[in-house]
């Protein structure tokens, strides 16, 4: 009987240490991937501009060469862009609804989705100059987000797991 | 192509009512109603208006929202897109260094349909048996491109034919691919200047024919002269009502003596007279 219930309570301080663990290790994910969201922004401005800056490749073709061979939730995000474009979807509302990503805040949805509305529409000086000034106003959210994923995001996943450990013990 | 070009509202609304076989030309102008263009005559759709986003979203397809990969072809007033399909644009003009650098608040898009009309050269089979060089004159909308197109496909089934396309519209290419059909023997450089081609192309591609459509101004006659002296047949076509208005412009005169035949076209599709200069010197 005593085995039995020292059985239960080791489960049950496993479960428990495994949910913590993991709510721990999804926030920590969540910045994770909100910080590669930027930097994948950052990365598509880089090779935008130097892109129409010597080659003048047609935006669609250029975005799914920068997409090839990339995964994330920035990279599924210009794929839908890709295709808005080919379906001649391009409104405001379209761009602000490309952005509706939860791993992007508000403040930033619709930065973006100026950035992405203007984008194709000017001759490539201007364009490159455009895309100079993005690149420059997305360091700010890219650093912000680097300093949480650092910062909130790893205490998250050590308190997950510390949170976990006292819950096992407490359990048994 | 047409119907990523336009909205749907105005693409049912034109279409529902013609085929696209029978429409030559659209015109799109911010705030006034869908014209468009068939057999010569102009219809509009009253109550379809164009908004500025119809024509924005024209300019945003037709371009692959890439205005900055097309901003040389804007600035010369046009666009081309898929096979054969021509945008003339009017707007704000932008200048830079004292030349027109790009166009801005398009308020005007011209879309030209391309078409293929076999058997339209039917009364010029002699001078397409001769082939001697070929000036087809009319004013706009009469069928001269059509024409000329039709030229290059019969020729080209024996002759090293050498289209030269500046605007992407006589024999249209789509992704690298032919998009009308041509004879075995016939090369297409688009969206060159003409100068540029008939200084490089006439030596490295060696043709027996040059097809050209819209000869304008003295530079491109003076081409044309040039080259119909190496002993390369040229077919070009003209803006003009007649052959006297020809001889009228000093500048397109010397056309006159380099070329053998004048195909004048009075009505769409339809030619009015065929001049033979060789019978006439005769």
């Amino acid at each position: 009987m005593t085995g039995g219930k020292q059985m239960l309570e080791l489960i049950l301080g496993g479960v428990l240490f495994a949910c913590c663990a993991y709510t721990g290790m999804g926030i920590r994910a969540y910045y994770r991937k909100r910080k590669e969201m930027f930097e994948q922004y950052a990365g598509y401005l880089d090779y935008l501009q130097e892109d129409i800056g010597f080659l003048k490749t047609p935006l669609v073709e250029c975005t799914r060469e920068y997409c090839k061979g990339k995964k994330g939730e920035f990279i599924k995000i210009l794929s839908r862009y890709c295709s808005m474009l080919e379906e001649g979807k391009v409104s405001r509302e379209d761009f602000d609804e490309l952005f509706s990503s939860p791993y992007i805040e508000k403040r930033y949805r619709k930065e973006l989705s100026y950035v992405f509305y203007g984008l194709g529409k000017v001759d490539a000086d201007t364009q490159t100059e455009n895309l100079r000034k993005a690149r420059a106003a997305a360091e700010t959210p890219l650093n912000f987000y680097k300093k949480k994923y650092e910062t909130t995001g790893t205490l998250a996943f050590k308190l997950g797991v510390v949170l976990g450990i006292a819950a096992m013990i407490l359990a048994a | 192509m047409l119907d990523k070009l336009l909205s749907e509202s105005l693409y049912n609304a034109v279409f529902s009512a013609v085929s696209e076989n029978q429409v030559s030309e659209l015109r799109l102008r911010a705030g006034k109603p869908i014209a468009y263009a068939c057999m010569g005559e102009y219809y509009t759709i009253k109550d379809c208006i164009v908004t500025a986003e119809d024509i924005e979203r024209a300019i945003g397809m037709a371009t692959g929202h890439s205005v900055y990969a097309t901003n040389d072809s804007i600035a010369r007033g046009f666009l081309v897109c898929g096979a054969g399909y021509r945008l003339g644009i009017c707007g704000e003009g932008v200048m830079k260094d004292g030349k027109l650098f790009t166009l801005k608040n398009v308020t005007s898009l011209c879309i030209r349909l391309p078409h293929e009309v076999k058997g339209c050269c039917e009364k010029l089979q002699d001078l397409l048996k001769n082939t001697a060089n070929t000036l087809i004159i009319s004013p706009p909308g009469l069928g001269k491109t059509t024409m000329l197109r039709e030229c290059a496909r019969i020729l080209s089934q024996d002759k090293n034919v050498l289209v030269l396309d500046e605007r992407g519209e006589l024999i249209p290419v789509d992704e690298g691919k032919i998009a009308v059909e041509t004879g075995d023997m016939c090369d297409v450089a688009c969206n060159i200047p003409k100068i540029t081609a008939y200084e490089t192309l006439v030596r490295t591609m060696r043709p027996d024919v040059i097809i050209t459509d819209e000869v304008f101004g003295a530079r491109e006659v003076d081409a044309i002269c040039d080259i119909s002296r190496c002993g390369v047949v040229v077919f070009a076509s003209l803006h003009a009502r007649g052959i006297n208005e020809v001889y009228a412009s000093e500048i397109y005169r010397p056309l006159l003596q380099v070329m053998r035949y004048f195909v004048v076209l009075e009505e769409v599709g339809k030619v009015g007279a065929i001049y033979d200069r060789g019978q006439a010197d005769a």
